[in-house]
């Protein structure tokens, strides 16, 4: 078997062996006591090493992913006088102030959506509680800049409401829909659903046993509600809005098209038009470091209670009777729907039908900028995949400080926003490789950094689930490593791993701020086709492609839902 | 503490040829907990040990250790006369020649039963044969084409069984097979399993925290406590003789009185008793239930404080005028009742532990 001397389970990388045989006997003298234990140096075992053909994948995936972060690093430690004192300067603080001030309303406010409609369309007697919990995800399936293009397009000058008011009453100037109001609306609606799924999955994991124990112990169904299920759910509105925020920040089409000034479309301000480009690594970076800061204080803050259920109880819980309250929930949860789903698709079937009616639009124009979305995606998927299992087996099969470090950086591209990753990675392509700059090899590379962590996950997930004695009995009997993963991991996790290509090839269908920087010229997506004719103000060519976008993400988002969740569910059975 | 295999007949250094697996010395540590500590077990070819112990002894560990899915912090394995882990050197589990049965069976979700049990038979010409062969072994004939999760519990560690045996490894090991099936399917099954094992001549060790499975199955029961192997010996001898006082409360239903021994008798609550070993001074007395007699007695102050019935026979708790608990085995009808007065009667010796060795 090859195998690799330094990266023993358990050592440091950088550990010499002297150091390595110390720790060893150090530990050795911490026996509790039960009797002599004598080891003497003679008798090492020679340890089995994490298989070269784990190894080698995992650190090249490991410093791929650290490429863009290393090089803004480098590339900001080289700017000039201007761009440190730049750091210093009042614009930072007021990016700084609207960027925080966006993200804390959106969270906010998608919160006091999402949690009432979670808990309304699980525990009570609404009535059509199914066709709300699905009709009220879908607004996932909106990308933003595609809800900040319906909202310019309805809202917007020469939109839909002002042309319609325009036609009966004469107004030409409408509240204006640019700026924080738009951004904040916008951002709202389409991501709310984060955390309606996770408070959801939390809501239906609940004991019932839990909520049961309460009222016998004589405590209301209010009292109930506020004393145990609220507290039991916060982990998961917490992470919901974790999950909220982070996307905010990272938003880069919505802030463009509503022209609110936050950091990620100051980057990219300044990276088209200032010839110090240094200024906007440092603004990425400092951007890096507010999502840095915020994963830091989520994860310090969490809470260290940890919530079982404590049987595996498929007992339904008790719903809520809604009383005369149900006319006020109803008309809640169908002004949710009508606002984040109903009137943007109605907007882009409206634009749509315009175009079709003055054939602005033909089938040319759609079908290219459709295929190369969908080839460059299935590329960077299956990329992502093939990164993704070496560090998945690493992380599940041989923990270790070794596993734990590359683990942990294929995820760190979490806190790195699409705009953060396509800027380094313009600056790296045109600076040291210039023939791969404008390729397609480097688009797909930045896709697969930016979602490696999706593919990762999935893979972990079907790992977890699959029982480690199915591989030690098939070594048992005989077979290689490889053979093992061959013939008994890759079929049992292959539902898994699809799973995870699929949402890589999403996410990569809907990413814009990556594909407007690295997409080699002439090269047209759909995420770009609407990003560009929006920007432009040419809705009516816009919403072939945005609609498009909004059809194939419907169509995928039920299947990656049920995955996720049985990966979650099966999950919290392991713990 | 001691191991106690020199009290065996068969416990001259058997031939290292006779040997389907040899531990020496062998250790692991999981962060600063010893899981295994210096264990040493001989198990001869076609003999079938059983390792004993509560949860968390070490005796799985031992197991994984031997298969090669962990690896020891010190001391040595071999299997069939090779060293497959030792000084500077590891042999991969592939390598071993070693079947595993776990608890929950693990069979391969997606491949057929006959796949399952194929999986490890090399030879393409021997296959299909083979399969059939160990099908009928395991009483399955004509089942090869279903799938695993259409299989019952016993009929799933029927066929984790043919398929650990298929490339007729040195040595079966059998990881706490039954103990996720209910108690009277898990009796039947066992008294199978070691029938088709002795026909398959196979070696085998066997993990159980279950005292009955141990000792009804056994032909060597190597008792584990705290990562040592504190015993071993035959099913007999160890009820009968147990090497300390923690295996003796392990190992079946015990009563401990307190007492003071003195060359070959003992003084305690219930007089002085005959008791086995030459142990000195304060002593635990070991007192089996089936050893203590129970007649009313109404001018007794031993009173019955509860009856357990067994169908088979019947255990009575008696509470002595100390306040000692002893607990009474006796078959057959009896009229005694919660609350009579009672006496008791100890037949045979009884067995002494120094205290100190608590």
């Amino acid at each position: 078997m090859l195998t690799l001397p330094a990266f023993t389970e358990g050592a440091t990388i950088t550990d010499p062996a002297p150091s390595r045989q110390q720790s060893l006997a150090s530990r050795r003298s911490f026996a509790p006591d039960h009797g002599s234990l004598t080891v003497t140096p003679d008798l090492r075992i020679s340890r089995p090493r994490i298989p070269l053909a784990l190894a080698v994948p995992g650190t090249l995936v490991a410093l791929a992913m650290l490429l863009p972060l290393t090089y803004l690093l480098l590339r900001a430690a080289g700017a000039g006088q201007e761009a440190l004192s730049f750091l210093t300067s009042p614009r930072i603080a007021q990016l700084l102030w609207q960027t925080i001030l966006l993200a804390g309303a959106v969270t906010l406010l998608a919160a006091l959506l999402g949690v009432p409609l979670a808990w309304l369309t699980t525990r009570t007697d609404l009535p059509f509680r199914r066709f709300w919990s699905v009709l009220l995800v879908l607004p996932l399936a909106i990308p933003t800049y595609v809800g900040a293009f319906t909202l310019v397009a309805a809202l917007g000058p020469r939109g839909l409401l002002q042309q319609a008011l325009e036609g009966g009453f004469g107004i030409q100037r409408l509240p204006d829909i640019y700026g924080f109001g738009g951004a904040t609306l916008a951002l709202t609606l389409f991501t709310y659903p984060y955390i309606l799924l996770t408070v959801r999955g939390a809501v239906l994991r609940l004991d019932p046993g839990f909520d049961q124990a309460s009222r016998s112990l004589g405590a209301g169904p209010w009292i109930t509600f506020l004393r145990v299920t609220i507290p039991l759910l916060r982990p998961s509105i917490a992470a919901g809005s974790l999950l909220v925020a982070l996307y905010t920040l990272s938003d880069f089409g919505a802030v463009s098209l509503l022209q609110y000034d936050s950091f990620t479309r100051a980057i990219y301000l300044q990276y088209q038009g200032s010839l110090d480009r240094s200024i906007a690594a440092v603004l990425a970076l400092v951007l890096v470091s507010l999502t840095g800061v915020i994963l830091f204080a989520e994860a310090a803050t969490r809470g260290r209670a940890k919530y079982y259920r404590s049987a595996r109880s498929i007992e339904s819980l008790p719903l809520y009777r809604l009383g005369r309250w149900v006319v006020p929930a109803v008309a809640f949860c169908a002004m949710t729907g009508l606002a984040a789903l109903i009137l943007p698709v109605a907007v882009l079937l409206y634009w749509f039908g315009r175009g079709l009616a003055s054939s602005t639009v033909n089938f040319d124009s759609l079908w290219l900028p459709m295929i190369s979305s969908a080839s460059v995606s299935m590329l960077a998927a299956a990329t992502a995949l093939l990164a993704a299992i070496p560090v998945a087996i690493l992380a599940v099969r041989h923990q270790g400080r070794f596993s734990a470090t590359i683990e942990r950086v294929a995820y760190a591209s979490f806190a790195l926003p699409g705009i953060v990753v396509a800027l380094s990675l313009v600056f790296f392509g045109a600076n040291f490789v210039p023939m791969l700059y404008q390729t397609l090899a480097l688009l797909v590379f930045a896709y697969v950094v930016r979602f490696l962590p999706e593919a990762v996950g999935a893979v972990r997930s079907g790992l977890l689930q699959l029982n480690p004695r199915l591989e030690e009995v098939a070594s048992g009997l005989g077979r290689r490593r490889h053979q093992v993963f061959l013939t008994i991991t890759a079929p049992l996790i292959a539902p898994a791993a699809l799973a995870g290509v699929t949402l890589v090839f999403m996410s990569a269908m809907k990413e814009l701020p990556v594909t407007l920087l690295l997409s080699p010229i002439g090269f047209r997506t759909l995420a770009t086709t609407t990003w560009n004719a929006t920007a432009g103000g040419l809705y009516a060519l816009a919403a072939p492609s945005a609609l498009l976008l909004v059809i194939l993400s419907a169509v995928f988002l039920p299947g990656l839902l049920t995955a996720d969740r049985q990966a979650e569910s099966e999950h919290v059975l392991d713990s | 503490m001691t191991a106690t295999g020199d009290r065996l007949p068969h416990s001259v250094a058997p031939h290292e040829s006779d040997l389907a697996v040899r531990c020496a010395g062998l250790s692991k540590r999981f962060g600063y907990t010893l899981a295994v500590a210096s264990v040493d077990l001989e198990v001869k070819s076609g003999s079938f040990v059983v390792l004993l112990g509560p949860s968390g002894c070490g005796k799985s560990t031992v197991l994984r250790l031997i298969a090669g899915f962990e690896v020891p912090d010190a001391g040595m394995v071999t299997i069939g006369g090779r060293l497959v882990v030792g000084v500077k050197s590891f042999v991969p589990p592939d390598r071993r020649w070693v079947g595993m049965v776990f608890q929950d069976g693990a069979l391969f979700p997606h491949l057929t039963v006959a796949g399952n049990i194929a999986y490890g038979i090399r030879t393409s010409a021997e296959r299909s044969s083979r399969v059939d062969e160990l099908l009928d072994t395991v009483g399955l004939r004509g089942m090869g084409n279903r799938m695993p999760h259409e299989l019952s519990g016993g009929e799933q560690q029927r066929v984790a069984l043919a398929r650990a045996l298929a490339p007729r490894p040195t040595v079966v090991l059998l990881d706490e097979p039954f103990s996720s099936l209910d108690a009277g399917l898990r009796s039947r099954l066992r008294t199978e399993v070691r029938a088709i094992l002795r026909q398959a001549g196979a070696t085998a060790i066997f993990v159980t925290h279950d005292q009955d499975e141990a000792l009804s199955l056994a032909d060597e029961v190597a008792v584990m406590w705290q990562g040592r192997i504190v015993q071993r010996s035959t099913p007999q001898e160890l009820y009968g003789s147990p090497a300390s006082y923690e295996v003796a409360a392990f190992v079946g239903d015990a009563n401990f009185l307190s007492g003071r021994a003195d060359d070959g008798s003992v003084e305690t609550e219930l007089g002085i008793l005959a008791a086995t070993g030459a142990v000195t001074g304060t002593v635990h007395v070991l007192v089996r239930p089936e050893a203590v007699r129970v007649a009313l007695d109404e001018t007794s102050e031993i009173a019955v404080t509860d009856i357990e019935f067994f169908g088979h026979d019947r255990m009575y708790g008696v509470a002595l005028p100390s306040g000692t608990r002893l607990k009474s085995r006796v078959a057959g009808e009896s009229s005694i009742r919660p609350g009579d007065r009672v006496r008791l009667e100890i037949t045979g010796p009884v067995i002494t532990f120094p205290r100190a060795s608590q």
